[in-house]
């Protein structure tokens, strides 16, 4: 389905990725651990399109923006705007004109207030639920679980289910990873940049105890607090 | 004290340097432009000197917001807060201190010297629970987010139609419909993030003749009350005409403004788009140019994030 090879993004001498190579089929949940920094939002930004890269990203539905949901981190909010336009505006960008928004507003959210009254688990839900809306066929959710709420992180794992259920494609990173091992068929640890190695579902122990093996004393010893 | 004013004079620095002058550059063309508009608006505005310290204070209010402030207030113990405050307000109000005191109106630098001392203690709350009803939200987000933001304007305007009708002063009425129009222009000023058109699955052609289409449109629906009822009050062939030219206008200037945009996207400061609008007005023929080129130029800049 999504095909991708060599593929590097710098940021001035700066190489965040250094020639990634993967490939996914539908009906997948695959998902991304790795410290700050590894470069995992960077790769879901080259995926989605928004940042310029070096190497080949192929899709076999056409084009991938077209058929792509992208959450990410921290969704950017329109001031002055309440959670329906916002909704909207979604529909809108993928010609859906009549959408029915407040029939399908799973997570509850007071559509007809301001979004940048919105806590950061709402602007979350709200977003995810937009990108939901737009009915799309692969979906990038960049840590969606940081900052939602139990009960929204519950309907999210549902979501994600529902999702593979109807065979569309599901890359996601987080860092409860827990939940991660939870949902994925797929992990891949991302580390400085570079894809690590794939864990099937079967070898996720074997990933826990590889990431909890890194130093944590070490680097809590280097806070020198007294 | 010192490292956050500073920070804060690099960040202008940064900020110029990104609207693509140098800061020296940037600060000379500041002082010239507010002593010329000062000089304009103490020429031609009656009692100038109380909307002039209006004005100011008005500056003030943004440095007044609560995040802000509350991040101040965070960072630094109370009478540092408060000392970081007044040299803030004091720093801006100075140059229309200056200014008034060039026209002799001390009265005026007092007041303003005060208010702006006494201004620290105020703090605004951009988190609005009312919200303002609109006629578009089947196409957000220019229109709705512009005309919460300029709704002040836009009735001042509705208010300056009504009262060229009153005093069938009819000039005054396509004013008003001009300035409105200018005010549309503004929804379209500054650039979205990147993420909101990436999530359009269309052409960067269709793209740009859809939100062009919709400006159209909701700047008619925006315009109509006073154009109606000036045609309504007045129904003459050349103020009809007139109408209709300032409407023509009004929705190239929305044009400009939106290929301006995109022109330059996704960058925040657009200084292509500024100096467009300002060359068209000054001399209209050169539309000709301006528009193919302004299109071809946002089409290359769409094509990167939309294809």
């Amino acid at each position: 389905m999504i095909e991708i090879k060599n593929l590097k993004k710098s940021f001035g001498e700066n190489l965040i990725l250094k020639g990634v190579n993967l490939s996914f089929s539908e009906g997948n949940i695959i998902g991304f651990v790795g410290s700050n920094g590894s470069g995992k939002t960077t790769l879901f930004n080259c995926i989605s399109g928004l940042e310029k890269h070096e190497g080949t990203i192929t899709y076999s539905g056409g084009k991938l923006k077209n058929d792509l949901g992208f959450l990410q981190t921290e969704p950017y909010i329109l001031n002055k705007i309440t959670g329906n336009e916002y909704l909207q505006l979604f529909c809108n960008s993928r010609n859906l004109d009549n959408t029915d928004v407040d029939s399908q507003n799973v997570f509850d959210l007071p559509l007809n207030k301001f979004v940048e009254t919105y806590s950061t688990g709402m602007r979350k839900k709200l977003t995810l639920t937009g990108i939901l809306l737009q009915k799309n066929k692969v979906y990038i959710l960049d840590e969606p679980f940081n900052g939602v709420d139990m009960n929204g992180n519950l309907i999210i794992r549902e979501i994600i289910f529902k999702l593979k259920e109807l065979n569309r494609l599901v890359l996601v990173s987080s860092h409860i990873f827990s939940t991660l091992t939870d949902i994925c068929d797929l992990i891949y640890h991302v580390n400085n940049g570079e894809i690590i190695k794939g864990y099937t579902k079967m070898n996720f122990i074997e990933l826990e105890s590889e990431m909890s093996s890194s130093s944590v004393i070490n680097s809590v010893s280097k806070l020198n607090l007294l | 004290m010192k490292y956050i004013l500073k920070l804060q004079l690099t960040l202008i620095n940064r900020e110029l340097v990104y609207f693509g002058i140098k800061p020296i550059l940037g600060y000379l063309i500041s002082v010239f432009a507010f002593i010329f508009f000062s000089h304009q608006f103490f020429q031609k505005v009656l009692y100038p000197e109380y909307f002039y310290i209006f004005f100011s204070l008005s500056i003030l209010l943004y440095l007044n917001e609560k995040r802000r402030n509350d991040f101040l207030k965070l960072l630094y113990k109370n009478n540092e807060y408060f000392k970081i405050r007044v040299v803030e307000n004091l720093i801006i109000s100075l140059p229309f201190e200056i200014f008034l005191l060039y026209k002799h109106q001390i009265l005026s630098v007092f007041l303003l010297f005060i208010s702006s001392i006494l201004l620290v203690f105020y703090i605004t709350r951009n988190k609005l629970s009312f919200v303002l009803p609109t006629p578009f939200n089947k196409k957000p987000f220019e229109f709705n987010i512009g005309f919460r933001s300029q709704f002040l304007m836009i009735i001042f305007c509705y208010t300056i139609t009504f009262i060229s009708i009153n005093v069938k002063n009819f000039n005054l009425g396509l004013f008003s419909l001009f300035l409105l129009h200018f005010i549309i222009t503004i929804f379209y000023y500054k650039s979205e993030e990147k993420y909101f058109v990436w999530i359009f699955n269309q052409s960067p052609k269709k793209f740009l003749i859809e939100k062009i289409l919709t400006s159209i449109k909701y700047s008619l629906i925006l315009s109509s009350p006073i154009s109606i009822s000036l045609i309504i009050f007045n129904p003459e062939l050349q103020l009809f005409l007139t109408i209709l030219g300032i409407q023509f206008l009004g929705v190239v200037l929305i044009i400009i403004s939106i290929l301006g945009k995109y022109s330059n996207f996704p960058s925040s400061s657009n200084p292509v788009q500024m100096f467009s609008i300002i060359f068209s007005i000054s001399f209209p023929p050169i539309l000709i140019l301006v528009i193919p080129f302004l299109y071809m130029k946002s089409i290359k800049k769409l094509k990167y994030i939309l294809e």
